[in-house]
């Protein structure tokens, strides 16, 4: 790689590099890390070995750690409304429930999970596994409880959003889906069946997230309530679970009645008052996004050549949609967008930045992809004869705004605007937590620290600073992404190498939403990552300014996110 | 480590994390029959071979290379690339990675996408650094032909 060491080197080997780092430093996004990360953990029960890294997951998710299966499953009721069957009825029917209670034994190990909407509360447990775990989550308290056997003590923590969403999942039906957990439908199918003279409706389900991913909800048309979730790997057709619902009166009133021993201490871990008030913060400037047309333009400082890329994203409720944008003077042809296509953005225009193709859709229940991507150099494919849209495997619909991140959209990074102005930082099972109301080199922010043991082969921890501006409506003016050695006081020094995002010239809605017009990324980027030579070198920074350009006034007609040529090819 | 390898080498979300997962479950398998000296080494090893698989099983698109492999005309500022260009760079290099040999695809990837010295591909492979070189010479001088990269510069030269 090195051409001064190699004397028989010649323009191919430049050529070939040049592929080599094309593919190379290609940037996963951190949910796709974090899923794999998840995924492998699922494998080795127990075990230390694997935590976690990345963006915040599901506290109960941990369980994927332990069992893959119950993980997934403690789930999803869900659902988009087909009118034909009533899907509001269901909805009604459950919620007019005391209390739902699913039963599962796979492979002999038997669990119980039960949920109270009215009550707000979501409770777990195993029997003889796993340490004999217990979780109770409280939403009036904003706190769940968990035990396991082998700790002999219960650890309080803050619920966090998704937790809430757990306690709370009627609030969710807005958002097109009715979640009785936090695994996302990415896709259902309904259809009716007759078993034995009498009839049911199942809905074949797709969720957004391990092997376990395909489900089929049976529910009874009689009475509106769902009899049975059974999930099915998509690797192997012998693994199944089945998972038993029942309406019960009554239910769990703490954790203590799920079993735990009376007596067990409680060791307190809930974050201060001023920090659950950050989070909240957080979680409400999310929601006051509202509807929009954004453009993100993406400059990457890099020698020797400097990439552009951009993005136009439309959102009307539960709809959106992302296009790609690309500078003219690099297009080898027409690329002109759809009759009626608004592209009058002065960021548009300033960057000449010409349309270039469809990447995902969302009709508001179902995320497509289009499985035939946008080609800087054959720009005259793409017409809208070319897109062929696919459902999009690990989407869901609410993903464009989640603080999570943008699950595996990476053609479209940049667009996750929500995850990095309004990151969900809940405490997490495997993550400290700290707060700071006063950092010192940050006055008039406050700093959530967050860190966790990565599954590297010498021991190492990752860290994460985020600052807050409660000015801005606790908006993430800077972030710091780093690793230290375990044993290393976490403490970030002028020299240790770092992620750093800043997040600059906020702007404020009407509604009262934070956003910035521009965010500056530094990333360091090792020589051999680079394509260079010399694997003992010291990392070199690489800067990526991305700008953003909201307007919330455009007219968004319905033909934006039209779903009929998805419909034909994808559904 | 065991991620990175398969992102680089696939460029995809959903195959990267079959892949990986593949890769920890065969480590484990191995784990139970035999004591693993560098789980670091043999994680990339295995999700390496399993992107492979992944890679040969995919269809790829036919793409311009010459547009591909051409360096900016204009000064950078001016005539920037994009990540379009980048992911279609990427996609053809993986289709010419899908049709090398076993061994040249092994240590091209441990090099490359595993960012795995000579020496540490020798240890993993369990064979001399000398024979790690030597292939990843002829991978290289492989790729170059698959990708037909010799005419493409000896047509710009002529041109």
């Amino acid at each position: 790689m090195n051409r001064d060491r190699d004397p028989i080197r010649d323009e191919s080997d430049d050529a070939l590099d040049r592929l080599i780092r094309a593919a190379t430093t290609q940037l996963p996004p951190i949910e796709v890390r974090q899923r794999a990360i998840d995924r492998a953990a699922a494998l080795t029960p127990g075990s230390q070995a694997l935590r976690r890294r990345g963006r915040g997951r599901s506290w109960f998710l941990a369980a994927a750690a332990v069992a893959p299966v119950a993980a997934a499953c403690v789930m999803v009721f869900l659902m988009p409304a087909p009118s034909s069957f009533g899907w509001e009825d269901v909805t009604k029917a459950v919620q007019s429930r005391p209390w739902i209670r699913a039963t599962t034994s796979w492979e002999g190990k038997k669990s119980t999970m039960w949920l109270s909407p009215r009550g707000q509360v979501w409770a777990f447990r195993t029997y003889n596994w796993d340490n004999n775990w217990f979780i109770f989550a409280d939403g009036r308290q904003q706190a769940r409880y968990e035990y396991r056997a082998k700790d002999q003590r219960i650890t309080k923590a803050f619920l966090g959003e998704e937790g809430q969403r757990l306690v709370a999942p009627v609030d969710y039906v807005s958002q097109g889906l009715w979640l009785f957990g936090t695994e996302r439908v990415v896709s259902q199918r309904r259809r009716e069946v007759t078993e034995a003279g009498k009839k049911w409706v199942e809905f074949d389900l797709v969720f957004w997230r391990g092997d376990m991913n395909l489900g089929t909800l049976r529910v009874d048309p009689e009475t509106r309530l769902p009899v049975y979730l059974l999930l099915r790997s998509r690797t192997d057709e012998t693994k199944s679970v089945r998972y038993d619902f029942t309406y019960p009166d009554d239910g769990p009133a703490d954790v203590y009645a799920l079993g735990v021993p009376a007596g067990t201490k409680i060791d307190d871990r809930m974050p201060p008052k001023d920090a659950q008030r950050a989070l909240d913060a957080i979680a409400a400037g999310r929601g006051r996004i509202g509807d929009f047309r954004l453009v993100v333009a993406t400059t990457q400082e890099q020698a020797p050549v400097q990439r552009q890329s951009g993005f136009i994203v439309w959102r009307k409720g539960d709809r959106w949609r992302i296009d790609t944008v690309a500078p003219v003077a690099r297009l080898h042809g027409a690329a002109k967008p759809p009759e009626g296509l608004d592209l009058g953005d002065p960021l548009v225009k300033q960057l000449q930045l010409a349309w270039l193709g469809r990447l995902y859709l969302c009709d508001g229940r179902t995320v497509y992809r289009n499985a035939n991507p946008p080609r800087l150099f054959e720009p005259e494919r793409q017409d809208s004869k070319s897109v062929t849209w696919e459902p999009a495997g690990h989407i869901a619909p609410r993903d464009l705004l989640s603080g999570e991140g943008f699950g595996a959209m990476q053609l479209a990074f940049h667009a996750r605007i929500a995850s990095l102005v309004y990151p969900d930082l809940s405490p997490v099972q495997g993550w400290s937590f700290e707060f700071d109301p006063r950092p010192a080199d940050a006055p008039g922010c406050v700093l959530i620290k967050r860190s966790a043991r990565l599954a590297t082969k010498e021991p190492a921890v990752g860290h994460e600073w985020h600052y807050l501006d409660p000015a801005k409506g606790y908006a993430v003016v800077r972030a710091e992404l780093f690793n230290l050695p375990a044993a290393v006081p976490a403490d970030l020094k002028a020299d240790t190498p770092r992620e750093t995002v800043r997040l600059e010239e906020y702007q404020k809605t009407p509604q009262g939403f934070w956003y910035p017009a521009v965010i500056h990324f530094s990333r360091p980027v090792t020589a051999a990552a680079d394509g260079k030579a010399g694997r003992e070198d010291r990392p070199s920074n690489r800067t990526e300014t991305v700008r953003y350009h909201f307007d919330f006034g455009v007219a968004l007609p319905d033909s934006l996110f039209a779903t009929e040529d998805a419909s034909k090819s994808g559904k | 480590m065991a991620f990175d390898t398969a992102w680089r080498l696939l460029g995809d979300a959903t195959d990267t994390e079959d892949a990986v997962q593949e890769a920890f479950l065969e480590a484990f398998r191995l784990h139970g029959r035999q004591r693993v000296r560098n789980w670091g080494g043999l994680l990339r090893h295995l999700a390496a071979r399993r992107a492979i698989d992944r890679l040969r099983r995919r269809k790829f698109p036919t793409l311009p290379l010459e547009a591909l492999t051409s360096e900016p005309a204009a000064p950078a500022s001016e005539q920037p690339e994009s990540v379009a260009v980048q992911h279609e760079l990427a996609e053809r290099l993986r289709s010419a990675i899908a049709k090398l040999p076993d061994r040249e695809a092994a240590v091209f990837s441990l090099h490359y996408a595993g960012e795995m010295s000579n020496g540490e591909i020798a240890e993993t492979l369990t064979i001399s650094t000398e024979a790690v070189a030597v292939t990843l010479h002829k991978a290289r001088s492989r790729l170059k032909e698959l990708l037909g990269l010799q005419k493409v510069v000896a047509r710009r030269s002529k041109s």
